[in-house]
Formats: C-alpha cells, structure tokens, sequence
C-alpha cells in the first residue's frame, strides 16, 4: 500500500546544556535525542520503543513541540513545524495531539469530564456556544465507551482505564490526523491495558489517524504497530516493519532488548542476552557507536565511527557497522 | 512432603473508611515450603500486597484475622499474629524479609548507602561499625555490584534504579533471612535490568536456600521464577497449581481470560486485536454476590454465579480452583 508521507523527521537533536558555577556557564551536555531521523506515514501505526532513558519521551515531545528541537527539521503535511509562530502553532495543534501515560496526573481534578473534553474546543474556538459543545463531548466520549452519565463527573470518581479514555476522547477533540500516544497503557493492569489498546486500533480504522505509539513493552507494540523503531540513548539504532524487529532483529541492541522480554510460557525459554552494566549517562556518551559498551559483538571499529543508518531489508534500516550479526 | 515453612490460614484483612469496612483479604490460606518460589499473580487492588504486609505485621489494618505460623531458623513455629510488636522486629530481617516496588522510597535519601546496611546488620546481630562495614562490603560485591566500595558511600539518587534495587536486595538479605517477600520489586525496572534482578535472585536463593513468596502481576516474570502460582481476585485466590499446569490449561474463567489478555510476541499477524476482559476490577467496597468476578466472565449463569459463592474446590496435582462451573468448561476437548 502506498501512502503519503504525512510527518518526517530530519536529524532531530535535542540537547539540553549542563550550567554550573556561581555565574552559571555551560560546562556540557545532555544529549537527549541525538541525529534522529525517520517518517511517519498517514494512517500509519510507528511504534516507538527503548528503556527508560532513550529520549523516546522527548522525541514525541518535540514533534508537538512542547519540547523545542535543538537542530533538525519536523516537516507535517509539507510544512515545517520547528518555525512555526504561536498562532500558526496553535493551527498546527488542531492536527496533532497526545496522549500521556498517567491517566491520574493528565486530568486536572478540579475539571468535570465535559470541561476536560470541551477544553481543547474551546482553546481552538471550534464550538464556542456551550450547549452544541456539550453535544459534541458527549459524541466524543461514547466513541471511547465512556457513558454520557460521567459528564459532570470528576476524574477521581473514574478507574485508570476510564480515565484514559476520557484522556483519549481529548486528544480526539479537535479531530487529529496524528496522534503521539507515550506510554498509553504503561500504567494500566493487563486486562485494561488490552481494553485500551483494542480501543487505539478501532479509532486508527474507523478516524484515519496516524499515532506514534510510544512504550517500553515490545509486547504491547507488536499488537498495534505497523513499524517499530528501537532508540538506545538519543539515538536510532533499528527502524522497520513490526514483523521484521520482532521476528528477525538486525542490530545487537534490539535482540537483547526482545530477549530480555519474559515470556510467560514456560515452553518457550529463549536464549536470554543479559546485558551488563547500567545505560551510560547522556551527558557523556561512548565515542562511535553509544551501545558498543554493552554490545558482545562489539569490535575496536566500533569506538571509532558513529554508525548511520543503513538499509538491511526492505524499509529496514540498522545503524551498526557489522553486517554479519546477529 | 517437606514440613512446610510457612503457613498461612484463613487470613483476612480488614480495612477501614471514614465509613465502611473494606474487605481486602478474604480467608485466604496457603503453604509455602522451604527454598521453594510461589507467585501470587493478580491485578492492582486484588490483596496480593495487603498479603505480603500482613504477614510481615506491616499492614495498617482495622482488623486482621487468621493465622501466619512460621518456622524459625531455631525449629521453633510461632504464630506471628500473636507476637509483640517488640517480638516482630526480631523477626523482621531476620526470618523474614521484604523488598519492594520502588526502592528509592524505600532507602531513606539522606543516608549513604553503607549506613543503610550497617544499620541492618548491626540492628539485628550487633557487632562493631568496622564488622558491619566489612560485610557490608562483602553483601554489595556479592551482588554484583561493580565498585562496591564506592556504591557505600554513595546516595540513594546517585544510584540507578537497578542499583537501588540491588541495594534493598542486599539490605533485605543481610540478616540471611529463610523467608524473602518480594512485592514487584521489577515492575519499576526496564527489561534489561528486570532480566538481571531476576537473574540475581534465582543466583541468591540456590546458595542461600531461601524461599520467595513473588508478588507480581506479570506472567513473564511469573514463568522465570516460580515453580507454583497462586492468582488472585477481589481478595480471594481463586486458582492455584504448578505454574506450566495453569499457564496450559487455566480452569478458574478469570485465569484463562487473564493470560488470554496477554500480549505476546509470537507470531501474530499485525492488526491482531487483544481478548480484553470487559469491564473492571470490582471495588473492594462493594463487590458483587456470589462470585467476585462473575460480571465480568463469559461463562456466567444466572441464578447460580451470582447467588453462591463457590467454594475452592482441590483437583488432581494439588491444583485448586474456585469456580462452580469449572469442570462443565473444562469439559469440551479436555478429559
């Protein structure tokens, strides 16, 4: 199928600087997201995944720009988002939207579910008269399979589930092309979390939305993504279709990253990859490749050049020097 | 069969509100043999923690019911519940121990890593600071930590998370306790590190002998590390057995559903929706007649899931299940 593309991202970097001192002075950096590139296509599923740490929060983040790039280009639809002037933004935020993890802290407590829903209506001044607002929120919500009942409720009367659907019919609000969903289901118990994601799947069908699905659980990701992209401190180490990354992993990252993953059928023990040692710290990454400390087919090239993205596969590309694993 | 280590019977745990009495634990027994690991499974709100604590005199209940009897390192079994308070710090640390979800509330931030497990050991078995220091030292390398003697002196911020769990897992091993309770103690993890406390814990109990009552919601991690399971809803286990017998054929409907809602990396065609369980956990407040779960189970009938409550009934190979309809849904395909 061919589809357009709707989002790219050209080395997008964001660095966030380290002061110190009495008069404060720049002494270093935190590389957060480093050289990222990659695209996003309409109605596409990007799953977006890495541990705590990768910057694949503040990828999302910056692609809305509530975090603003360092360097790089955000194109939507054409035009480029890093440039934008605050109305022209506010424009763009009609067609991009997100989703956070926690349900308990996104909702304001004091805000009744209509306030929350009607909010970004009211922001983008798409339904100023209240009564066909009302109307509209209680639309919204039955999309999620939230009662009209729970209009003039609060959130601490909603389970988690709940109110990440009220979360959700927010972000729909002002009718998206795109989606950053970051972590949606992190913290939900399983039987809601499927809940959940079944409800993302229905709405990417039935709305045409494109959504960067941003999480650390692989799991999860395979059931909605159509591509994955596996980020390892600020940095892009594989990227391809869902099926691919899974199945056949080409980057030593992402198979220790799939073999680490439990699996609950004591049949199927995998050879597991325990990674030693601990991230290393953004702010001092290793020279060339930022995974060769913890990579076991790392080889002394491999401190030496930064690896860019090369094609393995049809649309799957690897940032590693080594060809012959794993 | 071994005598056991711990016996748990019919405990309960009542909490309180303002204004109703909330029913966390419901009579729930079980045994847990010595350097044996069980997993007690189930989702956010069913008890499982409220168990952990109880046992180890931690929760801060309205009312406790029950017997928690264990077997102390010198032969004696005692009753916990009867114990003193005085008589439970003993015990705490040192028959009995706990780590949990988040280490970083669990370590007090303004003390140095080494002060936290010199204050361990020198609570429980005295002996001079310079004593305590040394084995200390020796817990952390143990662990695998690499520069211990750095890690002594550091902070709990200054650590990773896995850091701080391996240092909650040194504090809470200190005392070579013959009980670890271990509340979630990788669900703040990210993968790679869950896999090397999993790793670690498995390495710990085959030299210590130790047991491990697993408090998890996960079924991955479940498959790592416990030989049996217990699962859990609304304050009540509902279904136990050897984990591989109840991974491949779940008899009580919540088990089944649960691991159905599971999602897995398998080979699953892309667009593969999950089997959702409908609706949410009840609230401990209010919950349903007859079978906690039975508005939420596919198999439910009228006037019968809803009007008893189902006994738990013990089948072949210790398995246990709660359910009236079990052997009628187990029925097809399966003698």
């Amino acid at each position: 199928m061919n589809r357009t593309t709707l989002l790219e991202v050209t080395n997008l970097r964001k660095w966030y600087a380290i002061r110190r001192g009495v008069i404060p002075r720049v002494v270093g950096h935190i590389r957060a997201v480093d050289d990222v590139s990659f695209e996003i296509k309409s109605r596409e599923v990007l799953g977006l995944a890495g541990e705590s740490g990768s910057g694949k929060t503040t990828i999302g983040r910056s692609l809305l720009r509530l975090v603003e790039p360092t360097s790089g280009q955000i194109t939507f639809n054409g035009n480029e988002v890093t440039t934008l002037d605050p109305s022209a933004l506010r424009r763009f935020r009609r067609k991009a939207q997100i989703i956070f993890q926690d349900p308990y802290s996104s909702l304001d407590p004091r805000m009744t579910i209509e306030e929350i829903v009607a909010e970004p209506l009211r922001v983008q001044a798409i339904e100023p008269e209240r009564r066909r607002r009302r109307d509209r929120v209680a639309a919204l919500l039955s999309k999620v399979s939230i009662s009209n009942d729970y209009l003039d409720r609060r959130p601490r009367e909603l389970s988690g589930g709940q109110r990440q659907r009220v979360g959700i019919a927010r972000a729909l609000a002002v009718d998206p092309e795109f989606i950053v969903a970051d972590e949606p289901v992190a913290s939900l118990d399983v039987s809601i979390q499927a809940q959940i994601v079944n409800l993302l799947q229905d709405l990417k069908d039935s709305l045409g939305l494109a959504i960067l699905f941003i999480s650390h659980d692989i799991a999860v990701m395979r059931h909605i993504a159509d591509r994955i992209a596996i980020v390892y401190l600020g940095k892009l180490m594989e990227i391809g279709s869902a099926r691919e990354i899974v199945e056949s992993p080409r980057h030593p990252y992402t198979e220790a990253l799939l073999s680490a993953v439990p699996n609950p059928d004591p049949r199927q023990r995998r050879q597991r990859i325990v990674l030693g040692g601990d991230i290393p710290s953004p702010a001092n990454p290793p020279s060339g490749c930022v995974f060769r400390t913890r990579c076991k087919y790392a080889i002394p090239a491999c401190a030496q050049t930064i690896p860019q993205l090369t094609a393995v596969g049809a649309g799957h590309y690897k940032a590693c020097i080594r060809d012959d694993v794993p | 069969m071994m005598a056991s280590l711990l016996e748990v019977r019919d405990l309960s745990v009542h909490y309180a509100d303002r204004t109703r009495s909330l029913l966390a634990v419901n009579s729930v027994s079980f045994d847990l043999a010595p350097g044996e690991t069980v997993a007690l499974v189930g989702e956010s709100g069913c008890g499982k923690s409220t168990i952990g604590l109880a046992i180890m005199g931690l929760a801060t209940a309205k009312r406790i019911e029950g017997t928690v009897t264990l077997a102390f390192k010198n032969g004696e079994r005692r009753n916990l519940a009867d114990l003193s308070d005085r008589a439970m710090q003993d015990v705490r640390g040192n028959e009995v121990a706990m780590i949990f979800q988040e280490p970083m509330s669990s370590l007090n931030p303004v003390h140095t890593i080494g002060w936290q497990i010199r204050e361990a050991i020198t609570q429980h078995q005295g002996g001079s600071r310079a004593s305590a220091d040394g084995a200390a030292l020796n817990l952390l390398s143990q662990l695998g930590i690499p520069d211990a003697e750095r890690c002594l002196h550091a902070y709990p911020h200054q650590l990773s998370g896995g850091m701080r769990q391996r240092v909650m897992i040194a504090i809470a091993l200190s005392c070579r306790p013959s009980l670890l309770i271990a509340d979630e103690p990788t669900t703040a993890l990210d993968v790679t590190v869950q896999a090397q406390i999993l790793e670690l814990l498995k390495r710990l109990q085959a030299e210590t002998g130790m047991a491990i009552l697993f408090i998890t919601h996960n079924f991955g991690v479940v498959a790592e590390i416990a030989q049996r399971t217990m699962v859990m809803y609304a304050g009540q286990i509902v279904e136990t057995g050897d984990y591989g017998e109840v991974f491949h054929s779940p008899r009580m409907p919540y088990t089944r559903a649960l691991l159905d809602s599971l999602p897995h990396l398998g080979r699953v065609t892309a667009g593969t929706r999950l089997a959702a369980i409908p609706g949410q956990v009840p609230n401990p407040a209010a919950l349903p007649s007859g079978c906690a779960f039975h508005p939420r189970c596919r198999y439910f009938v009228e006037n019968l899931c809803d009007s008893r409550c189902p006994p738990l009934e013990q089948s072949a190979n210790h398995r246990v299940v709660r359910c009236l309809r079990w052997k009628e849904i187990l029925a097809p395909g399966q003698p």
